[in-house]
């Protein structure tokens, strides 16, 4: 009897703790890594891990929306980039208050930039800006800084 | 017989979570109705909302605010609605966006030791902050506020109205140090006709909107000038003095223009 009104009064607990878990433990965080084709060819992928309830915007939103969601890389004479990011078909749902659709992800994402290795030495140095919400909350868009160095194969 | 007892108990466990539920919209009714009564005691709640039109958890944070300001007959309930500037971006701006009212929500975090910014976020009598679509938390914390008796020794007074221009005084006999005195410009209402794209004519309506916000050093006596955006509208000063250590309100105060 008695482990079975503790039992009730963890589970109660549960709930009590889940909804602030999202707002203190709900950080995007990014894993940026450089793959190597050949000694010319590369490719920059960034992955993202979204936590539980939380949602992260896809590139593509339309530029009237207060999305903001892109990457910069700083040019460098050891690299150069060879098209656009590309990204995972993303999920879409209709945003009522905007009255536009939007795109986003949740749990894993990768996004990837293909690029020609030109130099034997150099660093590969970008900043992504993203975007997180929740059903409940925003957060103020963000930047994340990475630098990756170019070994010579 | 006690495996039975066992099972009932494990059964009672959804319904007594379904009950909750039910009556939680029940409660919060009550709640604000509660808030909103006649309030003769020497206590006050301001409650400062920081919201965007491009949030897209904002809107029922937006409502709740409505809903509190709808038939209010506590002149002591102060509302604050701050839109903030961090979602504007060339091609997207909410037309009452400023980067003082981002200001504002920065020095909360401060004060509070909150990591992070977000919207809708709910502050209270400058102490406590919650979610700003959490109507129960809300309500809870706005009841609560309501139960602390303070001095009540800020006055103010318009002094002139020309056109667009009003100046208001204040007189206070605060002795606290470290504070200072702000006024807030209110627009109590207004809808904002979203332009983008596909979302044309969609209107989004919103209540108690600061359009300018002014701060100084407490004293005994000051005054402050604003300017109003448009004479056609319904405005509303509210007055408040702050301590600049913890954050809290200490007294506060409202004019209708």
């Amino acid at each position: 009897m008695n482990k079975l009104a503790i039992l009730m009064i963890a589970v109660l607990m549960i709930f009590c703790g889940y909804s602030k878990g999202q707002t203190s433990n709900g950080q995007v965080t990014w894993e940026c890594i450089l793959k190597r084709k050949s000694p010319e060819e590369g490719e920059i992928s960034m992955k993202a891990k979204i936590p539980l309830g939380w949602h992260m915007y896809a590139l593509g939103n339309s530029s009237k929306s207060p999305i903001k969601m892109n990457f910069k890389f700083l040019p460098d004479k050891s690299y150069e980039l060879v098209g656009k990011v590309t990204q995972p078909t993303p999920l879409r749902k209709f945003e009522k208050v905007l009255g536009i659709p939007v795109t986003y992800f949740e749990n894993d994402v990768e996004f990837s930039q293909r690029i020609k290795i030109k130099g034997k030495n150099g660093t590969i140095r970008g900043t992504i800006q993203f975007m997180q919400c929740s059903d409940e909350i925003c957060i103020p868009p963000q930047e994340f800084g990475f630098a990756l160095k170019i070994f010579s194969l | 017989m006690k495996s039975i007892k066992e099972i009932l108990y494990v059964l009672s466990l959804p319904l007594i979570i379904t009950l909750i539920m039910a009556f939680k919209g029940f409660a919060d009714d009550q709640k604000l109705e509660n808030i909103k009564a006649k309030n003769s005691g020497k206590s006050f709640a301001v409650v400062e909302l920081f919201t965007s039109e491009g949030c897209w958890s904002c809107p029922p944070a937006d409502e709740l605010i409505a809903r509190l300001e709808k038939d209010n007959e506590n002149k002591k309930l102060f509302i604050l609605a701050y839109h903030v500037d961090y979602w504007d971006h060339q091609g997207w701006k909410d037309r009452f966006s400023k980067a003082k009212f981002t200001e504002r929500q920065k020095q909360y975090a401060t004060w509070m030791n909150l990591g992070t910014l977000y919207t809708p976020q709910m502050v209270i009598n400058g102490k406590t902050e919650t979610v700003g679509s959490e109507s129960t938390k809300v309500l809870r914390s706005i009841q609560s506020a309501m139960l602390e008796s303070h001095a009540e020794n800020l006055i103010v007074k318009m002094e002139k109205s020309e056109g667009k221009s009003i100046q208001i005084s204040y007189t206070s006999t605060s002795a606290s140090k470290n504070s200072i005195i702000l006024m807030a410009l209110v627009q109590k209402k207004a809808s904002s006709q979203v332009s983008a794209g596909e979302n044309a004519g969609k209107a989004l309506s919103h209540v108690q909107i600061v359009r300018d916000l002014q701060s100084r050093t407490l004293q005994a006596n000051d005054s402050f000038s604003f300017k109003l955006p448009d004479t056609k509208e319904d405005w509303e000063i509210i007055a408040f003095e702050q301590n600049q250590n913890s954050g809290e309100i200490i007294d506060a105060t409202s004019v209708n223009l």
